[in-house]
């Protein structure tokens, strides 16, 4: 599925959330508060029309501050069962080259 | 009595419960199911078998059978438990490990079940267990280092044409953030004979020298050494399962009948 990127105002762009997650990590009170302000939350938005994840959009809907929309991408994205997949991955992935 | 089969139990990490092991499977091998059992001290550069079972200074060792052309059967003890061991030198010195294979062969006749507990490390010491054993039992915990090493350990085992017979996993909590018999399964290749629950009761009877399923034969981890024995060898083990269960389900109804009485 192809998703429609997200532009922030700093000129970054992001097409997952995996993306937005470490472009929101670096990104200055400026350009946050363009996307994040009392009349509209740009993140929320395209995560529910781009990303269709309509739980995490409804959660980000109502934080305005950077750290807390951080931890709730953070918490959607890298649940237990996935971290553990994806070392597990790495893990497999180290001693193979290792081997060869 | 046929000819002996000879497991290797190994992991590439030190600390996961490879001699815990092998003590307790040897132990329960030959009082639960009758069997003829050997185990073998082949960690050479830290042998703490006897360690765990009494034997703190040997006279004859490992060491001496492949170092000095000692017989075999010189370093052999037999262990009041019914099992006899062939212990390591805890002071060790060289010795040239991978003459283990031929000096096994001579014992193959005597004994139903050969246990040998390897050396963590990847070398001659390990290879000697890898080449002298038909089945390998790969010790693991559920957790990242660990799987990291017996992904390793299978893999130098199947260069080496070494058969896996399975996994062990030891010191489970059962807690989510563990890695999963499934996990381990899936990353590893390898089946999961067995998961053998953390308890400090094995410390207890580490400290006394017995095999916990000596000290404690009831408690969960001896149950599920006594099951893993017998799955090495072929046998039911229900028997200890359904004792528990006829006890517990005769004592609720004790227990209810006294309560209608007091009605």
């Amino acid at each position: 599925m192809v998703i429609d990127r997200f532009y922030l105002s700093n000129g970054d762009s992001a097409g997952d959330l995996r993306e937005l997650l470490s472009r929101l990590r670096v990104v200055d009170e400026e350009c946050f508060s363009h996307h994040v302000n009392k009349k509209k939350n740009d993140f929320a938005n395209w995560i529910k029309k781009c990303v269709k994840d309509k739980v995490l959009a409804k959660k980000i809907e109502k934080l305005k501050s950077k750290e807390k929309i951080i931890l709730a991408i953070d918490k959607r994205i890298n649940t237990p069962a996935r971290v553990k997949k994806r070392i597990i991955r790495k893990i497999k992935e180290a001693i193979l080259d290792g081997a060869s | 009595m046929g000819r002996a089969k000879v497991f290797g139990v190994i992991a590439l990490k030190g600390g996961v419960g490879k001699t815990t092991v092998v003590s307790n499977l040897g132990a329960s091998l030959a009082r639960d199911y009758g069997k003829k059992v050997l185990m073998i001290d082949a960690n050479f550069s830290t042998p703490h078998l006897g360690l765990h079972l009494g034997l703190l200074n040997p006279k004859y060792t490992l060491h001496h059978v492949l170092n000095d052309n000692l017989s075999i059967f010189e370093a052999i003890y037999q262990h009041e438990l019914g099992f006899h061991i062939i212990p390591g030198k805890l002071a060790p010195f060289q010795t040239a490990p991978l003459d283990l294979k031929n000096k096994l062969e001579e014992l193959r006749d005597i004994y139903d079940v050969i246990l040998i507990d390897s050396s963590p490390s990847l070398n001659e010491e390990m290879y000697a267990t890898m080449a002298a054993s038909d089945e390998l039992l790969v010790v693991s915990s559920p957790d990242y280092p660990t799987l990291s090493s017996t992904i390793h350990a299978i893999r130098v085992a199947d260069k080496r044409e070494a058969k896996i017979h399975g996994i062990v996993i030891n010191k489970a909590y059962k807690k989510k953030f563990e890695l999963s018999k499934r996990d381990i399964e899936g990353a590893s290749g390898s089946k999961v004979l067995s998961v053998i629950p953390e308890n400090f009761r094995v410390l207890s009877s580490l400290s006394r020298m017995v095999p916990m399923i000596v000290n404690f034969p009831r408690q969960n981890v001896s149950l599920e050494y006594r099951r893993l024995a017998g799955l090495l060898v072929g046998e039911k083990t229900k028997r200890w399962f359904s004792k528990t269960k006829k006890v517990t389900k005769s004592k609720t109804k004790k227990k209810k009948t006294k309560k209608n009485a007091t009605k």
